[in-house]
């Protein structure tokens, strides 16, 4: 999920808005130390895995700010609770939205359109 | 096309004549042949099981009887038979036929199948409801001698001799799993196949089985006959008759008249106890490139039907993942006299064969049976040695609680390494390795990575080796992205 995170960035930046791609490449440990200092530092988190969100790696991030009591809200791209019959690996990407469009459109829809030049945004993403 | 095109069911199969049997599949074969060479597929098996499947769809009535493919990847002329021959070549495609057995995209499909030895176990399951029922319908698994590896099998054989209703296992045998078949069990299966007894028997049962036609008597007593001339001979049968089976084989599984005979025979015969029919068949059979190359026609990409030789494919501008993982791991195993290879029969999907080119001595392929694998590594792990499991993600699943038990509890280092992690496109639903993260990050002790890229694939290994507890690496299938590969590799910091 890097390499989409990452031009889904772009992308981003081409709206106006800042994004951060962190390569979370330990799942477990989690560098529980950059996350939280990344959270504190940008306003809006999303996570990118391709697993399964139950139990992911969004699910670890949550769980990290569940035990610190960060309020703050993890908007976690993944996987959904379904099954996928066969298609091309990217048909199958992009049904879950986990391509960089579907990252970009994400993040508008969770941010607000417009966006607010100020808002900057980190894509913390399990690599794959 | 000429009998294909009239099948709709197998009811239609029915009213072809016996002797024309042997055409019909000929023209399924074309058909897979044809399919595959579009989309890849597993081409070796389907051709292999093709006569064998021709003969129970003619014998026994679907989807009343009911009969389960083990792995399923061999039941394509299954699929043909049962009103999907028009979609075959939409198989793997989006929103075309899946490549396994699946309950939802017909009645004909039992059970629906792809992770190995859950054959028995399921028909035995299916046959126990009908008798459940006061049904007296039939139910065939039919397994291969590689699904045979796989623990399971065993567990489902224990109970259905135990249990002594008539199930039909058919153990389609044609000494391969994907590469060559490993262990005891295999060496036990082949002894049979000396083939001047092979012969005998086979000439034996033609001539009883004519006698009976004469006569026009019910064939009940000819195959215990036949049963008791040949056991004898055959060391598998006395293993399965140990376990309450009754044995009948091995016959030629391209000799659809013979197993017509014994599954007519079978199908009246209400009363016997479970029973299992050795048939042995040659893998990729019929299409000359498949039979003389049966491992590269286990799984095909997209081929000239002319030659046989894969369509050209776009040059890849990087390595492959499992290329990488495999070149990481022999690195490190030079310098590491104590890191040995597990492959569970995935040699060279895992690129395990790679790593068994340079250290024969230092690598194991277990059989289907990564909950084995897993045990086994754990074992070794005890003593110092530092087992590299590479396992696709989806097949890890049968090791959760080894995981768990053996593994992690004791925190031992064992080090597995997940390809296919991710969506896998054409094998679908079974085998999408999308939950590893979910079920290994709740267990204690694992060290879990996952690389960006094929460069950090090299030292997520050499990182992994370095960790006195257990460790994953999941990296998806295909090739990396093209970074630049470091020379040496590093150990990353934790
Ligand atoms: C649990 C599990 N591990 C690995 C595989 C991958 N796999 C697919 S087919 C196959 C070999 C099956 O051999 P066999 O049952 O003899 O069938 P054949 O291909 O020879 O007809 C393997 C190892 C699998 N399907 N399931």
């Amino acid at each position: 999920m890097v390499p989409p995170a990452i031009q889904a960035a772009k992308v981003l930046k081409e709206h106006g808005i800042h994004a951060l791609v962190l390569n979370a490449r330990f799942v477990k440990p989690l560098d529980e130390d950059m996350i939280l200092k990344l959270c504190e530092a940008i306003p809006h988190l999303v996570t990118l895995e391709e697993n399964v969100l139950m139990g992911g790696f969004g699910s670890a991030v949550l769980e990290l700010f569940s035990q610190k009591s960060i309020q703050k809200t993890v908007h976690r791209m993944g996987i959904p609770d379904r099954f996928f019959d066969h298609a091309t690996p990217n048909e199958l990407l992009s049904m879950c939205n986990l391509h960089p469009e579907g990252i970009v459109k994400f993040v508008q829809e969770k941010l607000g359109k417009p966006f607010k030049k100020s808002s900057p945004v980190s894509l913390v993403s399990l690599p794959l | 096309m000429s009998f294909l095109h009239g099948i709709n069911s197998p009811k239609d199969l029915k009213q072809i004549r016996r002797v024309d049997l042997p055409k019909v599949s000929k023209e399924i074969r074309s058909t897979i042949i044809e399919a595959c060479s579009l989309n890849g597929g597993h081409l070796g098996a389907s051709l292999g099981a093709t006569d064998l499947i021709v003969a129970l769809h003619y014998v026994f009535n679907m989807p009343q009887d009911k009969m389960i493919w083990d792995v399923g990847h061999q039941a394509y002329a299954h699929k043909a038979l049962t009103g999907r021959k028009d979609r075959l070549n939409t198989l793997r495609k989006t929103n075309g036929l899946s490549g396994f057995p699946k309950r939802d995209e017909s009645p004909y499909d039992t059970f629906g199948t792809a992770h190995a030895s859950t054959g028995i176990s399921a028909a035995l399951g299916v046959k126990t409801a009908k008798s459940l029922k006061g049904k007296k319908d039939n139910v065939v698994v039919v397994v291969g001698d590689g699904g045979l590896t796989g623990g399971l099998s065993y567990e489902g054989l224990n109970q259905a001799g135990h249990l002594k209703d008539n199930l039909i296992v058919v153990l389609n045998d044609n000494g391969m799993s994907i590469a060559q078949n490993v262990g005891a069990i295999t060496q036990f299966l082949t002894k049979r196949a000396s083939s001047e007894l092979y012969e005998k028997s086979r000439q034996e049962l033609k001539n009883l089985l004519s006698v009976i036609s004469e006569h026009g008597v019910p064939l009940l007593r000819p195959i215990e006959k036949i049963r008791k001339s040949l056991k004898s001979l055959f060391s598998s049968g006395i293993f399965f008759e140990s376990l309450g089976f009754r044995y009948l084989g091995p016959f030629d599984g391209h000799d659809i008249e013979t197993m017509v005979d014994v599954f007519e025979n079978l199908k009246h015969d209400e009363n016997r106890s479970p029973v299992l029919v050795h048939v042995i068949t040659q893998k990729g059979k019929g299409y000359a490139p498949a039979e003389n190359d049966p491992l590269a026609s286990h799984g095909v990409k997209p081929f000239d039907i002319e030659t046989g030789k894969s369509l050209p494919q776009k040059k890849a501008q990087a390595p492959s993942y499992t290329n990488v993982f495999a070149q990481a791991l022999i690195k490190c195993a030079q310098e590491d006299q104590s890191i040995v290879g597990i492959t569970a029969a995935m040699s060279s999907g895992t690129g395990i064969d790679l790593f068994q080119k340079e250290f024969p001595n230092r690598t194991f392929d277990v059989g289907i049976a990564e909950q084995h694998a897993t045990v086994f590594a754990a074992g070794l792990a005890t003593e110092g040695i530092k087992p590299a499991c590479a396992i696709y993600s989806t097949f890890l699943q049968r090791a959760f609680d080894p995981i768990i038990h053996d593994v992690a509890l004791q925190n031992l280092p064992v080090h597995f390494f997940l390809d296919r992690s991710g969506f896998v496109g054409d094998d679908g639903a079974t085998h999408h390795g999308v939950f590893d993260v979910s079920y290994l990050r709740c267990i204690p002790n694992m060290v879990i990575m996952a690389p960006k890229d094929e460069n950090e694939l090299q030292h997520m290994v050499k990182t992994s080796f370095e960790q006195n507890q257990p460790t994953v690496v999941r990296y998806p299938r295909g090739n990396g992205v093209g970074v630049h590969m470091d020379e040496t590799l590093k150990s990353l910091p934790i």
